[in-house]
């Protein structure tokens, strides 16, 4: 009788152990999604503060940012007179994403101002 | 003798699978976590898309404003600059000289009446480029361009408040007075009221000689004959009435958790975060402005908002020679420029949905302290 019942006496610790790589597995997915979401916030504001405010937002740190400002110099573009067309854009891209084998994943946003 | 063995061979036997019972818990609760915590990622993420939407698209509607009133500006310094000249000429040919023996001189008037005849057009070129339909309407157009330009499908759930009286880009909110000296006159929807100058003085200096006892040309008169003309384009208060007021509105894309799940809204699900009738819907607002231009001489006070441009011949009746270049001048440097919502707005409180926004004072009295740039 005793025989019988000393094999199961590990069988949760068995359980758990073999859980555990899922419950990682699945924390890391929550915390790659956050990366993810993280990410794109980032995209997302970098890409309109440079429509908006070019690098001077930036403070000199491109952060992947490139585009035409509705800033110019120290203050705002003056509007070219009579319904002309304009365009200003901001995009942005990141490269950080964290995760397990994610290298060179890249998100990349533009912010458009523009008549067109 | 068997029986506690049994017993205890049968209290195993129930326990077998119960960790499968705790497994499947909590895997369905990790699943769940990890739903939510996509869920969460999108809706953050295209909140912040809205926001982002609202304020570029607010930002081009203002700006496409702001080159509207350049523009006005230009046209407003032309009609300007028309009068100068006619007072230039008039000055410049003072006195005029003849034997007519009468107030006024035919040559002076007749440039008068060819001054008035240029200013005209002048004057209608400015109406129709201050026209609402010319003016707010392509402005907000630009803005409906750029809102569908960040976030697809949104142009329909993007509003300026054109529909809302009290707002600026309400259809009939301003309106533009002017008079022609020929072409008639009229009220318009426009950008912003405009009140137009209608008795510009010009005068001129008369050197006519009468017939006397022993000649018929020989006694003179000096007369100072004046008229007024139809000019610029002024405003009784300064420019901050005019503003732009942005509104997109929409569903996360996806939305896991959300069982009752509606893509237009109002199902009361979870992102409305009520049972009770939720909207579904993310809001962003943004408010923007044209600043630091000046489409007219503005003058609180002033009704003629007369403006000393060119000269006058001087002295003579009624010749105002005011020096308010400071207070007059037109600007041609609109530029446009994000707002803040003050968030002492509504006792404290920023507002929330469109119908604080509509019922405030932002929307009805437009009390443009409520902005902060």
């Amino acid at each position: 009788m005793m025989h019988r019942l000393r094999p199961r006496r590990a069988q949760s610790a068995v359980e758990v152990i073999l859980l555990m790589p899922v419950v990682m597995m699945v924390f890391m997915a929550m915390y790659y999604l956050w990366s993810i979401t993280f990410a794109a916030q980032n995209c997302h504001m970098r890409a309109r503060e440079y429509a908006f405010h070019g690098d001077t937002y930036l403070g000199g740190r491109s952060h992947g940012t490139s585009g035409s400002s509705a800033l110019s110099g120290s203050d705002y573009q003056k509007a070219e007179r009579g319904l002309q067309s304009f365009s200003f854009t901001g995009s942005s891209d990141d490269t950080s994403i964290a995760g397990v084998g994610t290298s060179g994943r890249n998100i990349s946003v533009t912010a458009y101002i523009t008549s067109d | 003798m068997l029986r506690p063995a049994l017993r205890a061979a049968r209290r195993v036997r129930r326990r077998a699978g119960q960790a499968a019972v705790f497994v499947a818990m909590i895997l369905f609760t990790l699943v769940i976590l990890l739903a939510m915590a996509t869920n969460i990622g999108i809706v953050v993420n295209d909140k912040i898309r809205m926001q982002n939407t609202a304020d570029l698209a607010t930002y081009a509607a203002a700006y496409s404003e702001a080159q509207v009133l350049n523009n006005l500006v230009y046209l407003n310094g032309i009609i300007a600059d028309s009068v100068a000249t006619c007072r230039s000429l008039l000055v410049s040919s003072s006195p005029y000289v003849d034997c007519l023996c009468q107030f006024e001189s035919p040559i002076a008037e007749a440039e008068i009446e060819a001054c008035k005849a240029a200013l005209d057009p002048l004057i209608m070129a400015f109406v129709m480029a201050a026209q609402y339909s010319a003016s707010v309407t392509p402005a907000l157009e630009r803005g409906y361009t750029t809102a569908e330009k960040n976030f697809n499908n949104i142009e329909s759930q993007t509003s300026f408040m054109e529909t809302l009286p009290g707002s600026p880009t309400f259809p009939t909110q301003y309106w533009l007075d002017y008079q022609t000296h020929f072409m008639g006159g009229g009220s318009l929807p426009a950008i912003a009221n405009y009140t137009q100058a209608t008795s510009i003085q010009v005068n001129y200096a008369h050197l006519t000689f009468c017939p006397g006892p022993m000649c018929s040309c020989c006694i003179p008169y000096l007369y100072y004959p004046q008229d007024s003309l139809n000019g610029w384009f002024y405003k009784e208060n300064s420019d901050p009435e005019i503003w732009v007021e942005g509104r997109v509105y929409g569903a996360p894309e996806k939305q896991f958790l959300d069982i009752a799940y509606s893509s237009g809204g109002g199902d009361g699900g979870f992102f409305g975060a009520s049972s009770t009738g939720g909207t579904d819907l993310l809001y962003a607002y943004a408010v923007a402005k044209p600043y630091e231009g000046s489409v007219g001489p503005t003058l609180t006070g002033n009704p003629n908002a007369d403006w000393t441009i060119g000269p006058l011949y001087s002295p003579g009746p009624g010749s105002l020679m005011l020096d308010k270049e400071g207070d007059l001048a037109i600007i041609e440097e609109y530029r446009a420029r994000l707002a803040g919502l003050n968030e002492d707005l509504q006792g404290g409180s920023a507002p929330t949905d469109l119908a604080q926004m509509d019922g405030a004072m932002l929307g009805k009295m437009w009390n443009v302290a409520y902005f902060k740039h």
